[in-house]
């Protein structure tokens, strides 16, 4: 009983003081807000990749290149920039983020089928524009270099034209055109349209259960871990009343009423468990109303009581461990960010280097954001997660054994 | 200004007391910065940049052409491992490149097919670029192939009517099918007889004859549709700079990792440590020391910068000696580096006096703080770089000064420019800098 009365007045704490308990919550649902600004469908597709043309040779071929940006498709991403010999400059201030530069004489050489070489510089502050740029231009290079092979006699011709003094002859246009129709006929169906496709596609396996689970938006992908960090924090603030109330006296005068010891750590055990767990259902349930979808409810459910456990267990022993508030403070922030880093809540394990990739399923974290991840992504039932569930409720226990034997101990001991 | 001083030093030395405020100036940035530059500097087992990509290939066809295509493949810098049908997808795959079953039927008369690249999610988004640009490359140099290879039957046919004396249309055979369908084509007898075009395709193509010296083994019949690795167009890249090769993925974590410590411990444990003093009484309490309430204020900025100036001072050491441990390259000018983020930590310091000043309560001023950092941080680049945001983002992070400290230190990091350059960027800063404390003296009161 006098356990339930610690729980009811420390949530009525939290009540009494709604802006500090908003801002518990705030930072986990900013940070999932800024993913999904940043990342999210709309954003994305309005990323421009700024390209400046030098074109140095004006020909023709140069020419009709430099224009290839200017395709309805492609106008919307590409913003190809016309520039001089400043364009150079322009990469120098890293206002681009890349130049193509076609050399004086390309077209010419193109035409006489000498070997050509068009000179791509890249931004070096940034990471994937430029990737995109090169290996577009690199497409582009393999698409005229196999066109020179077919059309070789009929290129040829018009280089051999374009370097006359005189106007070609009828005849010779003629041939060129009729050349070079005939071979259009024959291209026909291999490239109007290209008979070979490519589709790219991200694996997402069956979803068994209808309308549950069905894939995740980018909020989704990372609210299950900032929401992880949330709850970490939550309970490091919750626990952190435990040392407050030691140093404050509290305790003492707490220790003079009808309360035990082990009623007083019991009674903070499960303040900051509940905490924690109704603090994760608010997360959940901000989730679901902005659209995410967390997959079959039962599973969620689960999960949310095994990660609130884990989480709870593990503050309290790390609160257990130290001597005042300040100490718990700096250990516990350090486990946390630590254990939010390497157990994939920011990044997703898959780009993890090799060597860390084990280490990311020593932390609750990992058995959390993985669990919740299957759930959304595959609408796993409870059965499917039941190794993250153990492992979570598993730790939890643990955790919250050790850590109230050690409170208990130091309460014994007159330390508490 | 001996008051401003010891105020400014009295005030790092409470910082540094405090070992959670020593944790976040020196201990979490370093963690961080390493984290995030192993993540960025590629995921394992793929470098898009170093030029290999890994990719497993399914065939489910295992017919000459796809054969073909993967030879194509191997030629484009790939990483490739095989599955089998039934086979169990590997639990390192990373992407699959699915050829379906009828690909070579369907390519050969003329049906569009359609090769199925599959991404394993949260997996390197650019390496899957990488990957999807070097498969239309291979499919390219495959389909000029083909169509190389029935030219050059064409022209053989052309040839033999002449001299057989019909007429010569090698072209308008190929539109004679009834109901639209395409009859079979000249490819797909081509596949029957594999000696005859073979022979054909060698004698048009130079690279080919040059790939496959052997002409009735498998290899060649591979390489009947191949088109050799030597393309008459080429694309030279080069970075930007004076940086002799391109940067690592430490090179975005260690000044977007610096940059944001930098702003969180200024705007929590600077702003907190000032909501304290004012609700506690002792800024006023101050007063009755002989120091006017001008030095407390400008007393107090210096604290932060000079706490602030501690903070860079280690972090840009570490980055030093790490530079020798790992080889790790910076640009090389890391004193420069230390005086922008000096330049930085002297702009923002006012601005964690003024968010100290707007609350009465010691844990909101900090919550806030963490708020603010991380927004300044992401948008203004620390956690990624700009490009990957849209173009109304990228002028909204103009507003913050994280943006400005970023430009300057890709800068000197990523260009391995010098002073000259980053200036204007640097003088963005100290124009914050003269606003905030603006700010700050007109948020602080001393009375």
């Amino acid at each position: 009983m006098a356990a339930l009365i610690i729980v009811v007045r420390d949530l009525k704490r939290m009540v009494r003081n709604p802006v500090r308990t908003a801002l518990l919550f705030a930072l986990p649902l900013m940070l999932a807000g800024i993913f999904a600004l940043v990342f999210g469908r709309g954003a994305t597709e309005e990323i421009t990749i700024r390209v400046l043309v030098y074109d140095e040779d004006q020909g023709l071929i140069s020419r009709l290149l430099g224009g290839a940006g200017a395709s309805p498709d492609m106008d919307r991403r590409l913003d190809l920039v016309p520039v001089g010999a400043e364009g150079f400059e322009i990469m120098e201030r890293g206002e681009a983020s890349a130049l193509i530069h076609f050399p004086a004489g390309f077209t010419q050489s193109y035409l006489d089928g000498e070997p050509v070489v068009i000179p791509i510089v890249k931004n070096p502050a940034e990471r994937f524009l430029p990737q995109v740029v090169e290996e577009g231009g690199r497409i582009g290079a393999e698409v005229l270099s196999q066109g020179s092979r077919v059309f070789r006699t009929e290129l040829a011709t018009i280089g051999s034209m374009t370097t006359n003094s005189t106007f070609p002859s009828d005849l010779a246009v003629g041939s060129v055109a009729s050349g070079v129709n005939h071979k259009l006929e024959s291209l026909e169906r291999w490239v109007f349209p290209p008979v070979i496709n490519l589709e790219t596609t991200t694996v997402t396996p069956e979803i068994t259960n209808e309308g549950e689970g069905g894939g995740t938006s980018i909020l989704g992908f990372f609210l299950p871990g900032l929401s992880m960090m949330g709850i970490l924090f939550l309970a490091q603030s919750a626990t952190r009343d435990i040392l407050h109330d030691r140093e404050s006296g509290l305790v003492k005068h707490l220790l003079t009423a009808p309360v035990s010891p082990a009623d007083y750590i019991f009674g903070k055990c499960l303040s900051v468990l509940v905490v924690s767990t109704l603090g994760f259902f608010f997360l959940v349930v901000f989730g679901i109303a902005v659209g995410v979808d967390w997959g079959p409810a039962a599973t969620t459910v689960a999960l949310v009581l095994a990660a609130s456990l884990a989480a709870s267990g593990a503050l309290i022993l790390i609160s257990s461990l130290v001597g005042t508030e300040r100490q718990a403070d700096a250990l516990s922030t350090i486990v946390i960010m630590v254990w939010c880093l390497i157990g994939g809540a920011f990044v997703p394990i898959s780009q993890f280097p090799d060597f860390l990739r084990p280490l990311a399923k020593t932390t609750p974290v990992f058995w959390a954001v993985d669990g919740f991840q299957e759930a959304m992504q595959q609408g796993a039932d409870i059965a499917a997660v039941s190794t993250n569930l153990l492992v979570l409720g598993g730790a939890g226990v643990i955790f919250l054994v050790l850590g109230a034997a050690a409170l208990r101990r130091r309460m014994a001991g007159g330390l508490i | 200004m001996a008051n401003i001083l010891k105020i400014a030093i009295h005030d790092l030395r409470i910082t540094l007391r405090d070992r959670s405020a020593v944790m976040w100036m020196f201990f979490l940035p370093i963690v961080f910065a390493t984290f995030f530059g192993l993540v960025l500097g590629g995921p394992s087992g793929t470098n898009p940049v170093d030029g290999t990509v890994a990719l497993t290939i399914l065939d489910l066809d295992g017919s000459t052409l796809s054969s073909a295509l993967i030879e194509e493949l191997k030629d484009d810098r790939f990483g490739l491992t095989f599955q089998e049908a039934l086979e169990a997808k590997a639990s390192d795959t990373v992407r699959t490149l699915v050829i379906p079953e009828d690909f070579e039927a369907s390519v050969t008369a003329g049906v569009q097919t359609t090769l199925r690249l599959e991404k394993e999610p949260g997996t390197s988004a650019e390496a899957a670029l990488v990957a999807q640009a070097r498969i239309v490359r291979s499919v390219t140099r495959l389909i000029a192939g083909l169509i190389m290879t029935e030219l050059s039957e064409a022209e053989e046919e052309s040839a033999i009517d002449v001299i057989l004396g019909e007429p010569a249309s090698p072209f308008q055979s190929e539109k004679s099918g009834k109901n639209g369908a395409v009859p079979e084509s000249k490819t797909s007898n081509f596949l029957k007889s594999s000696r005859k075009a073979r022979v054909s395709a060698e004698s048009y193509s130079p690279y080919v004859a040059q790939g496959n010296p052997k002409p009735d083994d498998e290899i060649s019949k591979k390489g009947r549709f191949r088109t050799g690795t030597s393309p008459l167009v080429s694309i030279d890249t080069t970075w930007a700079g004076e940086r002799p090769r391109p940067p690592s993925g430490f090179s975005q974590s260690i000044p977007g990792n610096a940059t944001m410590f930098v702003l969180l411990v200024t705007l929590t444990y600077g702003a907190a440590s000032i909501t304290t003093e004012r609700q506690s009484g002792l800024l006023r309490r101050l007063l009755t020391s002989p120091v006017s309430p001008r030095e407390i204020v400008g007393g107090k900025i210096l604290g932060r910068f000079v706490i602030s100036g501690l903070q860079v001072s280690v972090l840009v050491g570490f980055a030093a000696l790490a530079g020798i441990w790992v080889d790790l390259d910076l640009g090389g000018n890391l004193l420069l580096m230390w005086a922008v983020l000096l330049v930085y930590g002297a702009c923002v310091a006012p601005l964690g006096v003024a968010l100290g000043a707007w609350f009465r309560d010691r844990d909101r001023a900090a919550n806030i703080g963490v708020m603010a950092t991380m927004a300044m941080a992401a948008f203004g680049g620390c956690w990624w770089p700009l490009e990957v945001v849209s173009q109304p983002l990228q002028k909204f992070a103009m507003l913050f000064p994280t943006t400005w400290v970023m430009r300057a230190l890709h800068g000197l990091i990523s260009f391995g420019h010098g002073w000259k350059v980053i200036s204007p960027f640097v003088g963005v800063l100290v124009l914050f800098g003269i606003a905030f404390t603006a700010l700050a003296m007109r948020s602080l009161r001393v009375e």
